[in-house]
């Protein structure tokens, strides 16, 4: 819960360097899988209507 | 304010959980078997697939494999952390909040079932998806933890791919796809039960109401027995369809009667006689007197790659006319 008058975050704790960077290959792993997933219906469409294959 | 959020065990609420977290809860394994038995189906179908489509439809049911994999690690996280063989998974080690597995499996399914639906058809689409359905809530959910017959029922959410990859194909669901389905179908108990017997305290100790635990061992090696001799039919059965061939009855004669003599030799052993013993995270390492059990489950995974490899490749040698 944040305090409205101090900006200040009750039970904030810093993450550490290890969690950081784990969030980080997160959210690649994310963006790599999300472009993969647009990428791979787009071309599953392309096969299915004729356009390749 | 709760400090540990998200049951990470991190005060900031971060997971240390990487990608390969995220593929192991998709179960490797369990995918790979599944992975190839599909193929088969697809590979044995009488219709013709576009190669790329054929990939992408394959893919779609491995993804689908693991969301389902992961959807019960999700809901068996409590017995998981328990068990000596489970308990470094994912979840019971700490490393992601159950909500995550979650959302993994749920967005992975939706995904698998949509991009099958897409390179294949709607029939192995829906297939797809009553195999996640099925091994979730009518496996997982349902009979695990209920009754002794929950691999018998429940083995037919691993049995289901081939004939998903049949219908992918275009094959629709006619004789030679059921018959597979039967065949992994009756493989599963003795496969598990021969585990089982050798790692019943484990299960024991999760609550989990395998067969050697509720029947006892004797009754559970008999019963053994009787599914390798209904497997075996089931596997000869497969000779009179159109996926029978001379060189299908050869290897799968041989690979049958192996497995028989595997399973006869549990019958008359004191596999599972003695609860007492090691408990370590392999699945080979046993005692003296579990070692015909043991030898079963490690044949049994054999087995099913070289019935499903010898049905393939017959089927591909006929198709250049050999």
């Amino acid at each position: 819960m944040s305090n409205p008058y101090t900006s200040k975050i009750d039970g904030y704790h810093e993450p550490t360097a290890a969690e950081l960077a784990a969030r980080k290959k997160r959210n690649l792993a994310i963006a790599v899988g999300l472009f993969g997933f647009v990428a791979f219906i787009f071309l599953l469409l392309l096969f299915r209507i004729g356009v390749l294959g | 304010m709760d400090t540990v959020r998200h049951n990470t065990g991190s005060l900031s609420g971060l997971s240390l959980a990487g990608p390969g977290d995220y593929y192991a809860l998709m179960k490797p394994r369990v995918m790979s078997l599944v992975v190839f038995t599909a193929m088969v189906g697809l590979i044995c179908a009488p219709a013709t697939m576009n190669p790329v489509l054929a990939v992408a439809s394959i893919l779609c049911i491995a993804v689908g494999a693991g969301a389902a994999g992961a959807l019960n690690m999700w809901y068996d996280r409590d017995i998981d952390a328990v068990m000596s063989r489970t308990k470094k998974r994912p979840l019971p080690a700490g490393k992601m909040a159950p909500s995550s597995v979650l959302a993994f499996g749920v967005i992975m399914s939706a995904i698998s079932v949509l991009g099958l639906s897409i390179a294949a058809n709607y029939l192995a689409a829906g297939l797809l998806a009553f195999t996640i359905f099925y091994y979730f809530v009518v496996y997982t959910v349902w009979l695990k933890r209920r009754t002794p017959q929950n691999i018998v029922i429940g083995g037919a959410a691993g049995a289901f791919p081939p004939m998903v990859g049949w219908a992918a194909a275009g094959g629709g669901i006619t004789t030679e796809s059921l018959v597979l389905f039967a065949i992994i179908l009756l493989w599963t108990p003795p496969h598990f039960w021969a585990l089982a017997l050798y790692k019943q305290s484990d299960y024991g100790k999760a609550g989990i109401p395998m067969m050697p635990n509720v029947k006892g061992a004797k009754s559970t090696r008999l019963q053994i027995f009787v599914y390798a001799i209904l497997l075996a039919a089931s596997c000869a059965y497969l000779a009179t369809t159109s996926l029978g061939s001379p060189l299908y009855i050869a290897v799968a004669s041989l690979l049958n009667l192996t497995f028989v003599v595997l399973a006869f030799k549990v019958w008359r052993s004191q596999a599972g006689d003695n609860v007492e013993g090691l408990d370590e995270a392999s699945l080979y390492k046993v005692k003296a007197g579990e070692k015909s059990a043991r030898n079963l489950f490690a044949y049994s995974i054999i087995y099913l790659f070289a019935l499903f490899g010898i049905i393939a490749a017959s089927n591909i040698m006929s198709g250049f006319g050999v």
